[in-house]
């Protein structure tokens, strides 16, 4: 009787093998490609020099509603560099948008977007970027307004994170939304880099209580277990080495002189997974970076950051200049340190520049254009849960 | 019913309930460009050094990369050159991609599609980079030749050439790569990697990732823009199925995941200005499409007749579809009408600024096939005659219910 039990637990154990409980192999989903419950734009800038449009869309046949948050990662002295004294704000702003059935929406970060039904379409007149945003925004806000979108604090240098609700304001997985951001550089030259927002789908366990789950199984904090897709475990990011020459610009003639005449630099953002809302209380999260050349050269780095943090690569670690780390292009892995509250989200943007002749790169760049990029993630996800937690008073579960 | 009949009765039951369940974890049906796989595909490689109408300069850096830590990967690379050329006339052979009317006298200028392949070998962990115009090979490589571990002067191709050294290894190299330059200049076209072991049987490892950087340089005024996209991978599900040259894309087999039944674009109509205060700039969108089924032995290009619904920001619809054979690069408001201030993607049609775009392809013969896209959006100084570009990636939904087949020579 004793070995039927044996074999009926282990017929059971083959029942759940089948089921994915137990030997399933973890497959990191965020997406930067399909529709989402979670949107995380990492990078949102509104200073003087750039401006970010934000494009969302409901790619479903219903209403749906998100309540966003915006958070400001801007130094409290954006002059002054970082230190004790001069802290990130990481003060936090909220708003809710609902999208009628396949509606797409926009808004430009600076100016915001005010409700009003009464703005002209583009048929009668074309958009005065100078009024975006305001009462007589006409062409430039036609459409249903998404809500009444706030403008960000000057200066601002932070994160959009979109949560799918519902129409009382409880969270939901009904993995309806897509987004991208368009950084615009002003001037009369308009560079534009663009990225996909990073997506985590929602599933049918949510309990649309303020604490959401991303990936783990089931605890005190996440009595039905994940509610949305994990973070991933690893990043991986292809990108120049910092510093090394753009090979088709130096080709150039106008690039004559002793030695390159052009740079590619590369700029990281991250955001952590896990976010508290009600006690905006950040971990120290640290990052652990791998990175290999194309001669098959491995080194290492590591850095810290709370809330939000946008490094140039070499502000990291100099090993990840051109001049150190000896070659031209690199594969970097990134996670998040053994330890560390819980995973990370990233975009990178590399900005290419033309130096003045025979100067080398230093200094003022005669040239510039940027491009953003999706980083790639491995097919495993965080061990354990990031949470995110919104103030109770934001939503009202059942 | 004997008590071993009854154990193995129920054993079986569990392992059918078990394959039953996790078979649909084999085959995830999600095309990605934001995860390894063992299929890359860059839709978009552009290659144009003629400086014929302007000073303006096309050329592509293309980035591929093992994400395998332990292990070297080859890849059987393809171009898929798209270009149109004249047939007959004065200018027979000219590529009259762009401009059809350089076909001149009793001359037609004919859609083209044609592969050339080459194989890459990548080191653990290893990225590369080369640009189509020129391509990568010999001492141009990272890493040309093999050398011993312990005689670092002493080239090798396998740990036989490095004895009698006791217990000397031969390290890995790129050796076996050669990279050539695209096949014309003018170039207009695609670039589909696939892993590969070394007999070049194709091998369901998804350790492929790669990315494309568009880059038009101009050289007097001087200037430069570039614009950077992922390859889109295709991940192998570990099915063995059929013949080793035909590669089973979704369906019933899938060897690899299916392609997408909806590619979703978020977009500014056309003409749109850039809303963003103390800007002045218009935007216009190209789409790339590039057809899933493929087949490079007989040079058979997949065909799609696609359909696309579009939705302003006020939610009213409109539809419009257009066929693709091979390859489209094209303007969104070239889709419906040569006339763009007429077509449902202009902004003054439209009426919003925005609007999501959902592409899907049919399939129609000779070779019925899903598509694969991005998108580059050109926002140009209605001051300054100065463009500058971004490319993104398309949205994609579901996988198609028949399968796309890749054949390789």
């Amino acid at each position: 009787m004793r070995r039927q039990r044996g074999l009926v637990g282990l017929m059971g154990l083959a029942a759940l093998v089948g089921l994915g409980v137990v030997a399933k192999p973890a497959v990191a989903k965020v997406t930067t490609e399909q529709s989402a419950s979670i949107l995380i734009f990492p990078k949102v800038v509104a200073d003087s020099n750039r401006d970010t449009i934000i494009q969302i869309t409901n790619t479903s046949n219903n209403m749906r509603h998100a309540h966003c948050f915006y958070v400001n990662g801007a130094l409290t002295i954006p002059e002054l560099p970082p230190g004790p004294n001069n802290p990130p704000l990481w003060t936090e702003t909220d708003f809710d948008i609902w999208l009628t059935k396949q509606q797409p929406t926009h808004w430009v970060v600076s100016t915001g977007r005010l409700d009003n039904p009464l703005d002209e379409t583009c048929r009668k007149t074309s958009c005065d970027p100078e009024s975006t945003g305001g009462d007589e925004a006409d062409c430039c806000d036609a459409g249903f307004d998404p809500g009444h979108i706030p403008p960000v604090a000057p200066d601002f240098m932070g994160e959009l994170k979109c949560i799918e609700v519902d129409a009382s304001g409880a969270p939901v997985g009904g993995n309806a939304f897509k987004g991208e951001a368009t950084l615009v550089e002003r001037g009369a030259v308009t560079d534009v880099s663009k990225y996909n927002a990073i997506g985590l789908k929602g599933n049918d366990l949510n309990n649309m209580d303020g604490t959401l789950c991303l990936g783990g199984g089931v605890s005190a904090e996440c009595p039905t277990g994940a509610e949305y897709d994990a973070c991933p475990l690893t990043w991986i990011l292809d990108h120049p080495a910092y510093g090394a020459a753009d090979q088709i610009v130096d080709a150039q003639p106008f690039c004559e002189g002793p030695g390159p005449c052009s740079a590619v630099t590369t700029n990281l953002t991250v955001v952590p997974c896990t976010e508290n809302f009600e006690t905006q209380n950040p971990q120290l999260v640290t990052l652990q970076f791998s990175i290999t050349n194309e001669f098959e050269q491995t080194f290492s780095a590591s850095t810290s950051f709370r809330c939000w943090a946008s490094y140039e690569l070499t502000d990291i670690n100099p090993i990840f200049s051109a001049s150190n780390v000896g070659g031209n292009i690199l594969q970097t892995r990134m996670r998040s340190a053994a330890g560390t509250p819980g995973g990370v989200a990233a975009v990178i943007e590399d900005t290419h520049i033309q130096c003045p002749p025979g100067g080398g790169c230093v200094g003022q760049p005669t040239l510039l254009s940027r491009s953003a990029q999706n980083a790639h993630t491995t097919f495993e996800d965080q061990p354990g849960a990031d949470i995110i937690t919104i103030p109770a008073e934001q939503i009202t579960g059942p | 019913m004997n008590m071993g009949q009854v154990r193995w009765a129920g054993w079986t039951m569990a392992v059918a309930t078990a394959l039953a369940v996790s078979g649909g974890q084999v085959a995830r049906a999600d095309v990605a460009s934001d995860k390894p796989a063992a299929i890359v595909v860059y839709p978009k490689i552009q290659v144009d050094t003629r400086q014929t109408d302007s000073q303006e300069t096309l050329n592509t850096l293309i980035r591929l990369t093992n994400t395998n830590q332990t292990s070297p990967i080859r890849a059987h690379c393809f171009y898929l050159n798209a270009n149109s050329h004249c047939s007959g006339g004065p200018n027979d052979g000219r590529v009259c991609t762009e401009d059809p009317g350089v076909c001149e006298g009793l001359s037609f200028c004919v859609p083209g599609w044609q592969e050339v392949d080459f194989r890459v070998q990548l080191t653990p962990g290893q990225p590369i980079e080369w640009d189509a115009e020129h391509g990568l090979s010999g001492r141009e490589l990272p890493i040309p030749q093999g050398v011993c571990q312990r005689r670092p002067s002493q080239r090798c191709g396998s740990d036989a050439d490095c004895s009698p050294v006791p217990g000397g290894l031969c390290l890995l190299s790129n050796a076996g790569t050669n990279i050539p330059p695209v096949s014309e200049d003018p170039f207009i076209g695609e670039l589909k990697c696939i892993a590969v072991d070394e007999n070049d049987v194709p091998v369901p490892r998804n350790d492929l990732k790669g990315e494309a950087i568009l880059e038009e340089v101009e050289t007097s005024p001087a200037d430069f823009d570039v614009a950077s996209y992922n390859a889109i991978g295709i991940q192998a599900t570990g099915v063995v199925s059929g013949a080793t040259n035909e590669l089973t894309l979704g369906g019933p087999d899938a060897e690899y995941n299916g392609c997408p039944n909806y590619l979703i674009l978020n977009h500014f109509f056309d003409d749109a200005e850039n809303p963003v205060p103390g800007v002045d700039a218009s935007i216009r969108t190209r789409l790339v499409l590039v057809p899933c089924s493929e087949d490079l032995l007989r040079q058979i290009p997949g065909v799609a007749v696609v359909q696309y619904l579009v939705f302003n920001e006020f939610e009213q619809r409109f539809s419009t579809s257009k066929s693709v054979n091979c390859y489209q690069d094209i303007e969104l408001c070239n889709i419906d009408t040569p006339n763009c201030s007429r077509s449902i993607f202009n902004v003054a049609v439209a009426g919003t600024l925005t609007g999501q775009t959902r592409i899907n392809a049919i399939g129609v013969p000779p070779l019925p096939s899903g598509m694969l896209g991005i998108a580059t959006e050109e926002h140009t100084s209605n001051s300054a005659d100065i463009d500058r570009t971004a490319a993104v990636n398309l949205h994609m939904q579901g996988a198609r219910e028949s399968a796309d087949v890749i054949t390789i020579p």
